[in-house]
């Protein structure tokens, strides 16, 4: 769990009054905080459980909370509202450029024509929004996905794998491997997805080589993904370490302490509510 | 012992041990060099290429979930560029909350190097709308931000001297927890040839390797070890640096669980099919 959120909430806050907010004694409630958080996090490591389930619902109220104001303050009012407001009522020092901003009325409409999914009667306004977004897109992007992600991908296939290099435009044999290896990759893989030829004689070897190539991209990407995991981990236990000194005035220790009281305090509580197993039926004796 | 706790104890071992694998390195500390690799160098040695004074665009595409991964990139590519005193300007695609956190991590950063906001580097404004402004930007920078991020007109800012459109920044890198290289590539290398480097999370980094073999993207951090690797080209070990001695204790761990796992599993098959 990141507190960023929360961190960037107080600092806002402190700017806002530095007296109270900006305090010592603020930035560290803000550090036990960040630390309680992190650790009922992590309680769901053993199970699902109440003080988890807090600290998830406040991690995902305060996040979500917090990006609507900055989204209304830094995108929809600057950019939509303060516009059009000027479009009706023009600033004194610049009426013509205010005048300008009325075309702002045809992506307001539009946005609130998607807002209207929440109105079941005219959830079919949406539609038109949905419409716009995606003729534009289709339009701008088809042709630069063909450029970007075909033809420039293809070229370098196409353009022969034997790469040459240096003052003697001498054969670069490890740049020529890989370019073979891709080309083979790639043919592969699309064989073993071709279902209109059946998979039988060189045919069936060469999709097994494609099977190959697939695990092996999908093994590099699982290990990438376990590689990230990992980081973000590490991330929140260097935090906790940091907190667990006496320059962290023993935080993590503290707050672990009461995280676990609670949870054990909660779970005796769940365990003594939950009823026993009812006694299995007597099987039916034999006639 | 209930079945319960008997069915909850293996996994509780497997957290303890990773624990202990993250835990120990980190408390013991240290930090190590590892050499980069050529794709790492690729966006290394386009910024070495810009001569001094040049602006360089940088889109910080990430949200506070990815900072403890993207935090030390970021660190590094701005150490990078302060020393080769390049004008940094930094926006974002990404989502509101990213150009927040861009602004805290940018200005730590330049109170180390001793960076002048307006000189040295500009902030700009989140833009919504993925592929539109890049395209807007290509062809008027002032059409869509004509004020940075503290409403100080972009011609105001030395930082911002002889920029009009996306292309008169001769280098530009993305680092992305999201898909917004992928704006950058069909919007500003695609359509204005803009040249371009990324950094992104391990996860998202085998998406973008075909990207390097044809060009369109000269160079790809990929994850904190990616970002490690930078911290040894600018010779500057930071927390990237400090943090891979855990990654590859827990790496190591991983490895020796899942061989066990697997070991166990045929054991136990095996057992199952002799009775």
């Amino acid at each position: 769990m990141n507190t960023l959120p929360l961190t960037l909430l107080a600092q806002e806050a402190a700017a806002a009054d530095p007296g109270f907010w900006g305090g010592p004694g603020m930035q560290a409630f803000g550090l036990w905080v960040a630390v309680g958080f992190t650790l009922a996090i992590y309680t769901f490591l053993y199970r699902d459980n109440p003080v988890f389930k807090f600290a998830e619902h406040v991690f995902v109220g305060v996040s979500n909370g917090y990006l609507l104001c900055y989204t209304w303050f830094t995108v929809v009012k600057p950019m939509l509202v303060v516009p059009l407001w000027h479009a009706i009522r023009p600033p004194a020092d610049k009426p013509l450029e205010a005048n300008e901003t009325l075309w702002l009325l045809v992506p307001a409409f539009l946005s609130l024509c998607m807002l209207m999914r929440f109105v079941p009667k005219a959830a079919w306004m949406s539609r038109w929004a949905f419409a716009f977004m995606v003729g534009t897109t289709s339009g701008v992007l088809i042709p630069l996905t063909v450029q970007a992600q075909i033809y420039k991908q293809l070229f370098p296939m196409l353009g022969g794998f034997v790469s040459r290099g240096g003052d003697t435009d001498a054969v670069l044999w490890v740049a020529s491997l890989k370019s073979l290896l891709i080309l083979i990759g790639v043919f592969a893989v699309l064989t073993y997805f071709l279902f209109s030829v059946e998979h039988k004689g060189p045919v069936r070897v060469f999709a097994r080589t494609g099977i190959v190539f697939l695990m092996i991209a999908f093994g590099a990407s699982f290990g990438y993904t376990v590689m990230a995991r990992e980081s973000l981990l590490i991330g929140r236990v260097k935090f906790l370490i940091t907190q667990a000194g006496s320059e962290g005035k023993y935080r993590t220790f503290a707050m672990m302490a009461v995280v676990v009281a609670l949870v054990a305090a909660l779970e005796m509580l769940r365990v003594r509510a939950t009823p026993p197993p009812a006694a299995e039926p007597a099987p039916p004796e034999a006639k | 012992m209930s079945p319960e706790l008997k069915k909850m104890i293996p996994r509780w071992t497997v957290f303890g041990i990773i624990a202990l694998a993250v835990t120990i390195p980190l408390v013991v500390g240290g930090s190590t060099r590892f050499p980069a690799t050529p794709i790492v160098r690729g966006v290394y040695e386009e910024i070495e290429k810009l001569p001094e004074g040049s602006p360089i665009l940088i889109s910080s595409d990430f949200d506070p979930g990815s900072e403890a991964e993207l935090e030390p990139m970021m660190n590094a590519i701005l150490a990078h560029c302060w020393r080769r005193k390049l004008r940094v300007v930094v926006m974002s695609l990404c989502s509101a909350n990213s150009m927040p956190l861009a602004e805290e991590l940018v200005k730590k950063a330049a109170a180390e190097h001793k960076a002048e906001y307006g000189r040295d580097y500009a902030l700009m404004k989140f833009l919504p709308g993925g592929t539109a402004p890049i395209l807007t930007l290509g062809q008027s920078w002032s059409a869509i931000l004509p004020k940075d991020y503290y409403e100080t007109p972009v011609a105001d800012l030395p930082a911002m001297k002889g920029i009009t459109k996306l292309t008169d920044f001769p280098y530009m890198v993305c680092v992305a927890s999201v898909a917004t290289p992928d704006y950058w590539i069909l919007a500003g290398n695609a359509k204005y040839g803009l040249k371009m480097g990324m950094g992104c999370t391990a996860v998202m980094a085998t998406d973008y390797y075909p990207y390097i073999s044809t060009k369109q993207v000269s160079g790809l951090i990929g994850g904190l070890a990616g970002a490690a690797q930078y911290e040894a080209l600018v010779e500057r070990p930071g927390l990237a640096s400090s943090k891979m001695p855990t990654q590859s204790v827990v790496h190591v761990t991983l490895v020796l669980l899942i061989l066990a796992g697997n070991i166990l599993h045929f054991l136990t098959k095996k057992k199952g099919s002799a009775a």
